[in-house]
């Protein structure tokens, strides 16, 4: 055994000289020549393959049934430009995407971080700055970065779903959610993994500050389960598992819409609901920076717009559009609650680390 | 020594050599992108640290999850072992019709993709599953009965219902060998049979249960989305769901990077181990003892192996079942009945954009793509797979144990840790134009090498040198010997093997899942995301599919043993 030991070394060793290699290879891309080289190579890319958008999206936007494929086909029919839709998972895992890929960008625009995914955007610095000349149709409220990179396409409440066939007697606030009778109801998703997830633990502080886990305390016997994001965490609901779930105010015009039933319904609280809006960017040395503009110009017009709300089930960003019958069933809370941005970024890590530690679940 | 003694030497010697390509191979495939990924956990900006290990290593979260993670482990093995006992001795002792279907069966939870076998959980077990709807009529109670889901009693369940076939196999195989006589000298001197079972069997079985239990106990360790989706909650967390969120979703290298060293060199340890006990038991005969027909059975063993059976049909097949009884079902309005109707497999079968809304698209092209994937890691992973099993049985190797554990080390590696490591290469732009397609099929590839190497060294040792001296003799190289007598004659191996290798790519989805782009949605990937959208009944015909598919390989490679006998 000890020669084999000897062997795994010596791949190790070898490999290590390998990975020691590449690392001052990154260094080098780095420096001020490897910029310059780069932007060069984009600018030549550029002119080669003008007509190709890349768009990094999360997997149920491009899915057939969401807003990807409709906006695509009508603004390649309009521009003449091809577009590749990218979705290798959720907003999270897209965004990973884009930072691990930041020295090298594949990507030309990256749609779906959310305000409480912005303070990591902007860390990270993985997009550029565009002043969209439709932002002057979005109301003020929504436009969570005046700084524009992060532009906002969409917007609802994060808020706990019901099934009104089971539940006659919905909980009425996040302090409702703790009585005995709603014991093992509720679905959550894991803040580590999930945009609601995150929201619903951001809410949760933006209601009890500093005592936010005290009150996860609380709430621990009513969670059937913590999943890992909010597709599956939804299916159980659907599937009748649990008759609590956290989703979005949006939710019930799914159902709505596309089954014609009211079964699901979304809770307006009585301490208010977290906001989030859904934001378009354009990756920071990017190939396409122009084309990447022109698809958020369609995205905030009147046509885009009424897409990405029906078919991405949340309220537009531009206040204008028109809305079918069924966005009735999304509630508009009287309280709606955004913790800043600065707040996030300082306290976000910590946040979640006490909440894997000391939730109780 | 005369020469053509020295020739055969000198071939034999030369196995280091011929072995080179496929270490190569490894190396850029395997050992290349874990290593990197691995040295993560030691790398700062600044240079080497060991700040992330010591901060993994006290911290006592991390001490918590690892006690967890190897707690859960040993339960979910001796679990399997129990259940599995019984069934190894009826494998093994008894002749009965049917005996070969059933198990070809109890190999299907080995080869099923996680998301499959989480959603025939949900669907079996869950609070308005199958089981509690049963139960909840015969009590006639409106709440639900059983509370198993979203806890340690689900990963346990989940655990021996994929791990449970391995132990009846390796047990039923180990039990064949084992011979009779000292048994019968028992049993003239009077003994018990309670008591022949513990003073000699058992003892005679510890070496085959102690190598099923280090396999099962290795993929319990490693096991990723029953413990994500069914335990709930950080609580019931492991050191691989841990180090998939670290890295995947914090992006944090470092502290990921140094995780997934410790769960690595726990699990490299545990395949070390069981390599080292799986090489000692290949070499032994096995004798072919003569089974008990069923019509000589006595009762008392009839209803033991019915009830066995039952019990079996019950706990493995009722998820499977249920997910297949699903994909034709349609609920037609909100409150109105369920009716059979063949509708998802005709949305399924549809051509793209005939109907508003379906998941036409999605479908046929993850059935495409698995299919593609599938048929290509078989084809690679049988030439290098019998080309490596070919050096292996016919030439010497001054150290062949180390040769052999670094070629099957990669069934001790994460496939999570895997796809990490080639996403760090691929994506932080260092080999940025290999093309993601290739990359799942060689990660697929390394994965299923070891499965396919157990099917095929076996059979190709088992040929005897006197044919192969013959045919030299006659003239024949090493190539044109290779593929005219040596292939031909494992077969039976390679339909094992390439079974094994199309299955494994079939349910593939941790490292798929990591590597994947939206071009490349497999069955698995649109399991996923049909779950997601609220797509569950054609979210089951797809795994009804793809469960088919699985079993047809199967009931192939049963076949072929069956003619090799």
């Amino acid at each position: 055994m000890k020669k084999s030991i000897f062997i795994l070394f010596f791949l190790m060793m070898t490999a290590l000289l390998f990975a020691g290699g590449s690392q001052e290879k990154d260094q080098n891309n780095d420096s001020d020549s490897g910029h310059s080289e780069k932007a060069e190579t984009a600018e030549e890319n550029h002119q080669a393959e003008e007509k190709l958008l890349n768009i990094y999206c999360y997997d149920s936007f491009a899915s057939e049934w969401g807003p990807g494929p409709a906006l695509v086909e009508n603004f390649t029919a309009a521009t003449g430009i091809e577009v590749k839709l990218n979705a290798p998972g959720d907003t999270v895992t897209v965004l990973s995407k884009v930072i691990l890929e930041k020295k090298n960008p594949a990507g030309d625009l990256l749609i779906g971080p959310d305000n409480n995914l912005l303070a990591r955007v902007l860390a990270e610095d993985v997009l550029e700055a565009y002043e969209a000349p439709a932002l002057s149709g979005v109301s003020k409220e929504l436009i969570f970065d005046e700084s524009n990179h992060l532009l906002p396409f969409d917007w609802g409440y994060f808020a706990i779903c019901y099934d009104s066939e089971v539940l006659s007697n919905p909980p009425a606030s996040l302090e409702d959610l703790t009585k005995a009778e709603y014991a093992k109801s509720l679905v959550l998703m894991d803040p580590r993994t999930s945009s609601p997830g995150m929201g619903f633990l951001l809410w949760t502080r933006a209601v009890y500050g500093d005592d936010y886990l005290e009150y996860w305390n609380r709430l621990a016997p009513s969670v059937l389960t913590v999943t890992e994001s909010w597709s599956n965490g939804y299916g159980l609901f659907t599937s009748g598992e649990a008759s609590l779930v956290l989703s979005y105010s949006t939710s019930p015009v799914y159902h709505k819409m596309w089954e014609e039933t009211e079964r699901y319904k979304a809770l307006d609280f009585a301490e208010g609901n977290y906001l989030q809006v859904e934001g378009v960017g354009v990756i920071k040395g990017a190939a396409h920076p122009e084309a990447a503009r022109m698809f958020i110009d369609y995205m905030l017009s009147a046509e885009g717009q009424a897409i990405i709300a029906t078919n991405n089930i949340m309220m537009p960003a531009v206040s204008s559009t028109e809305l079918p019958e069924a966005f009735d069933m999304a509630f508009i809370s009287a309280n709606p609650l955004l913790l800043d941005k600065e707040e996030i970024a300082a306290g976000e890590q910590e946040w979640v680390q006490s909440w894997v530690e000391k939730s109780g679940l | 020594m005369n020469r053509f003694k020295m020739m055969k030497e000198g071939l034999k010697r030369s196995g280091e050599i011929r072995l080179l390509p496929v270490i190569f191979f490894l190396f850029l495939t395997f050992y290349l992108p874990v290593t990197v990924l691995l040295l993560k956990g030691l790398q700062s900006e600044g240079g080497w640290t060991a700040d992330w290990l010591a901060e993994i290593i006290l911290s006592p979260y991390y001490r918590r999850i690892f006690i967890f993670t190897f707690g859960q482990a040993l339960l979910s093995t001796v679990l399997s072992l129990i259940l599995g006992l019984p069934g190894g001795w009826i494998l093994s002792h008894l002749d009965f019709p049917g005996k070969k279907f059933l198990k070809a069966l109890t190999t299907i939870p080995f080869i099923l993709p996680s998301i499959l076998v989480v959603l025939g959980f949900i669907l079996f077990w869950g609070r308005q599953g199958v089981v509690n709807s049963v139960l909840m009529t015969l009590t006639g109670q409106d709440k639900p009965v059983l509370d198993i889901l979203y806890s340690f009693k689900a990963i346990l369940l989940a655990h021996v219902f994929y791990n449970f076939p391995i132990a009846l196999r390796l047990i039923a195989a180990w039990w064949e060998g084992l011979g009779e006589n000292q048994h019968q000298a028992a049993r003239t001197l009077g003994a018990s049979e309670g008591r022949i079972f513990s003073t000699i069997t058992l003892p005679q079985l510890l070496p085959g249960m102690i190598s099923a239990g280090s396999l099962i106990f290795l993929y319990c360790f490693m096991s990723f989305a029953v413990v994500l989706v069914l335990g709930g909650g950080p609580r019931y967390s492991t050191l691989e769901v841990e180090v998939y969120r670290l890295i995947k979703y914090s992006l944090d290298f470092g502290k990921g990077g140094a995780l997934a060293l410790v769960e690595t060199a726990a699990t490299l340890f545990l395949t070390w181990f069981y390599i080292r006990r799986e090489g000692r038991n290949i070499h032994r005969e096995s004798l072919i003892r003569s089974k008990m027909h069923w019509k000589d059975l006595r009762l008392r063993t009839k209803l033991f192996t019915a009830a066995y059976f039952v019990l079996i049909l019950f706990i493995i097949f009722g998820p499977i079942l249920t997910v297949m009884a699903q994909s034709f079902l349609v609920q037609t309005t909100r409150t109105g009945p369920v009716e059979l109707s063949l509708r998802w497999y005709r949305e399924i079968l549809a051509a793209p954009g005939s109907l508003r809304g379906n998941n036409a698209h999605l479908l046929a092209q993850s059935m495409r793509n698995s299919l593609f994937l599938g048929f290509s890691t078989l084809i690679l992973t049988l030439i290098i797979g019998s080309y490596t099993s070919w050096v292996l049985a016919r030439f010497n190797f001054r150290f062949s144990g180390m040769v052999e554990t670094v070629i099957m080390m990669p069934m001790g590696v994460s496939s999570v840790v895997l796809g990490m490591g080639y996403l760090w290469l691929l994506r932080g732009g260092r080999l940025g134009a290999v093309p993601p397609v290739l990359t799942i099929i060689l990660a697929h590839t390394v994965i299923a090498l070891p499965f396919v190497l157990r099917a095929l060294t076996p059979a190709m040792k088992r040929i005897r040198q006197n044919l192969l001296d013959a045919s030299r003799l006659m003239g024949a190289g090493g190539v044109r010997q290779f593929l005219s007598i040596e292939l031909p004659l494992v077969k039976p191996g390679l339909i094992t093997g390439g079974a094994f290798a199309l299955a494994i790519s079939l349910g593939e989805i941790n490292a798929t899942l990591i590597l994947s782009d939206a071009g490349i949605p497999t069955i698995p990937i649109a399991i996923l995301r049909l779950i997601g959208t609220y797509k569950f009944y054609s979210a089951c015909a797809l795994g009804t599919i793809l469960i088919l598919i699985c079993l047809a390989a199967f009931i192939l490679i049963d076949a072929f043993e069956g003619w090799e006998n």
